[in-house]
């Protein structure tokens, strides 16, 4: 019997991938849909987003590229998908990012807004691509339009016949909230972007670095987070539950049908952390019993 | 030391001053700073001249703000917003006069505002919402008149939904004359009566953070005000951060130019694996008319071309590189949890806790539990991990982390390093 057990202490890892793909792709075949937990943080950002006020902006700092879409397209969609619904107005740019990042965030702006009838700078504007942080982060805090004066297609923008909605948004101050969506933001968005500490930050990372930011949650310093994959489906959840068939394009986003195979990937881990653990401890009786 | 070293050092100095100015160097001369506690205030008064030349007197209080028409980088001129500070006799301004939101109507039809006030504009103020769709196709821009406006002060603004928000401006006026206001502190037990000048900041200090620059309009009774001289110092943020942002992307275009001269050359040597600088030059060629083809209209084969190389062809083999790391940490995770120790089996159960709770199947597991025990639900003694012994570590982490990063900062700005590529002497 221990013999038996002692062989699970050194499985092939060429076994642990195959039934990792395996776990992986079943929900891709199958529409498996879990119930949520939906964690305070989630829930903070979602109600900041939600009642937004007719003169402010959402504002989001689109980092993300192909490296990290497997976390950052979701998060991003999730709050493009919400703002397109529900009409808030959205800006959105990117900073020392890499450069296609502004046309990966294009990609799902374009699809939502067709989905909701919204229109370019009416309802959003990608300010697209700039360098310069730190210092450029106190830029878009005091003045916007000087770190962007052009959008990402080359308009103006002051040029409010092209982009009305940027008429009304010239520093922090016209900002509701803002989230900087990428792998793992700078710390020194809370340092730069408004010195009083009034805008709410929001980081949406990849939910490895996740950690990292509960001691700024705790200090205030930034409002609540999007951990991952899970934050993303938790904040679609959150509208559907709030909005129902209005909110239409949901069984295409991607949080919720993500979340599936990271869950099965999860276990899969655990179950090998489990069985390597009865596999050590079998060759230990074995070497016990030996002697 | 040699002129590029010193140049390098140089360069390293002046930055590094301007990051410490901008955080150490007071916005007001010190010596000529006032503080005290507010209590009260008489708001800026700017006396102006409209387009069509009728007078008007605006009290600056919160609802007003400024905007003049500058060049921006790409040489248009653009409406930016500026300090009442920084508004002088003279100038041609745009000013914001107040927002108004939109109430119901009363027995008269007449609209009202949230307040239950009557909306009354002044001769020369032009309304106009946000809703800008509606305004650009009809090919005025964001200008949008609404209501009857009449000359004798008269306006009913009745095409918009309650609570909507309507703006007022007076476009291109110029501004004649300009009282600045006064403040009265408690400066040690005494009321002083401070006049604002033209060059006056206001700095209201925070207990929690950095003190902020205000208008008069904003001190509120009690605030704790400092009012001084201008050190002129903070008006030329922006200014920094453009040159920053040229600097870098400088960078940028040097990097590029580099990859092509050791392409260039190793092509030209016909040095081992050659052709794979045939590959970056064929890349480097694809991603500029994938570059120029992302701001053609969606549909067109030349935007079609620009997607697919960015979503499809990037996009797919970045994600399958990142992918593939969810093997190894499956892999890595099966050999590190074992219990050799009471510290390793403590590590292995926080990490099966976190990993449950960032799951739905955390709950699938404690969700037993009854709700007034809540906080043994797995996802909630996840929450608690990270928020209390995990964040006390990132603290300790990040602090003995910063408190080298200043000691080698200081290094560096301060030439005690060798900086890059300067050579091993």
């Amino acid at each position: 019997m221990w013999r038996l057990l002692a062989r699970l202490d050194r499985i092939h890892r060429k076994v642990i991938y195959v039934i990792l793909l395996v776990a992986a792709a079943i929900p891709f075949f199958f529409d498996i849909r879990l119930p949520l937990y939906i964690w305070d943080d989630t829930r903070t950002i979602h109600e900041l987003t939600d009642t937004c006020p007719k003169d402010k902006v959402v504002v989001i700092c689109s980092n993300w590229d192909p490296g990290s879409q497997s976390e950052n397209w979701p998060q991003y969609e999730s709050v493009v998908s919400h703002c397109m619904m529900k009409g808030i107005k959205l800006v959105v740019f990117s900073l020392d990012s890499n450069v296609i990042a502004p046309q990966m965030a294009e990609t799902i702006n374009e699809k939502q807004a067709a989905l909701y009838g919204r229109h370019y700078g009416v309802d959003w504007v990608n300010l697209g691509f700039t360098r310069g942080a730190p210092l450029m982060m106190g830029t878009i805090g005091r003045n916007i339009k000087s770190a962007y004066p052009t959008d990402y297609k080359g308009s103006a923008t002051n040029d409010y016949g092209k982009l009305p909605i940027m008429k009304n948004v010239n520093s922090c101050k016209d900002f509701r909230i803002i989230y900087l969506i990428e792998y793992q933001a700078t710390n020194d968005w809370m340092v730069w972007l408004d010195p009083t500490g009034s805008t709410p930050i929001v980081y949406a990372s990849a939910g490895i670095v996740s950690g990292n930011w509960y001691p700024y949650i705790q200090s205030g310093q930034i409002k609540g987070m999007m951990a991952g994959i899970r934050g993303a489906a938790e904040y679609e959840q959150l509208t559907d539950e709030k909005y129902g068939e209005r909110y239409k394009g949901r069984k295409d986003l991607r949080g919720g049908k993500m979340i599936v195979p990271l869950a099965f990937g999860y276990l899969v881990i655990i179950m090998f952390i489990v069985i390597g653990n009865v596999g050590t401890i079998a060759v230990k009786k074995l070497k016990g019993s030996a002697k | 030391m040699n002129a590029r070293k010193a140049l390098v050092a140089f360069m390293t100095f002046i930055g590094g001053l301007y990051f410490i100015l901008e955080f150490v160097v007071p916005p007001t001369l010190p010596l000529a700073t006032t503080t005290g506690i507010a209590l009260s205030k008489k708001v800026p008064v700017f006396t102006i001249q409209t387009k069509d030349g009728l007078p008007m007197s605006v009290p600056a209080d919160s609802s007003v703000s400024f905007f003049i028409m500058r060049r921006n980088k790409a040489g248009d001129f653009q409406s930016t917003e500026q300090k009442s500070r920084e508004i002088f006799p003279g100038q041609v301004a745009t000013i914001r006069t107040r927002a108004i939101t939109v109430g119901a109507f009363n027995d008269k039809g007449e609209r009202l505002d949230d307040s239950g006030n009557p909306i009354i504009l002044k001769p020369g103020e032009v309304p106009f919402t946000t809703d800008g769709l509606e305004a650009s196709q009809m090919g005025i821009a964001y200008q949008k008149v609404v209501g009857r406006i009449r000359d004798n002060g008269e306006a009913n603004i009745n095409t918009l939904q309650p609570g909507e928000i309507v703006y007022v401006e007076v476009r291109d006026a110029t501004i004649k004359n300009i009282d600045r206001g006064e403040l009265v502190l408690l400066v040690k037990d005494k009321q002083r009566t401070l006049k604002i000048g033209n060059a006056s900041v206001i700095m209201r200090n925070l207990r929690r953070s950095q003190p902020e620059e205000i208008n008069i309009h904003q001190v509120n009774l009690g605030d704790t005000i400092s009012i001084g001289p201008n050190t002129l110092f903070r008006d030329q943020r922006d200014t920094a951060s453009q040159f920053n942002s040229v600097i870098g992307t400088l960078a940028l275009g040097m990097g590029l130019l580099s990859l092509g001269m050791v392409n260039l050359r190793k092509l030209k040597k016909k040095e081992s694996e050659w052709y794979t600088s045939i590959i970056f030059f064929v890349a480097i060629v694809g991603g500029v008319f994938a570059g120029i083809g992302k701001y053609q209209p969606s549909g067109t084969s030349f935007r079609l071309f620009s997607d697919t190389m960015v979503l499809q062809i990037i996009g797919a083999m970045g994600t399958a590189i990142f992918s593939l790391l969810s093997f190894y940490l499956a892999s890595a995770a099966y050999r590190a949890f074992r219990i050799r120790t009471f510290e390793a089996g403590l590590m292995m159960v926080t990490a099966l806790i976190i990993m449950f709770g960032q799951t739905p199947f955390g709950m699938y597991i404690s969700g037993w539990i009854p709700q007034d025990f809540q906080a043994l639900w797995l996802p909630n003694i996840s929450a608690w991990i990270l928020r209390v012994p995990s964040s006390a570590f990132i603290r300790a982490l990040t602090f003995g982390a910063m408190l080298g990063a200043i000691a080698t900062a200081l290094r560096y700005w301060l030439n005690m390093e060798r900086p890059a590529g300067m050579g091993d002497d």
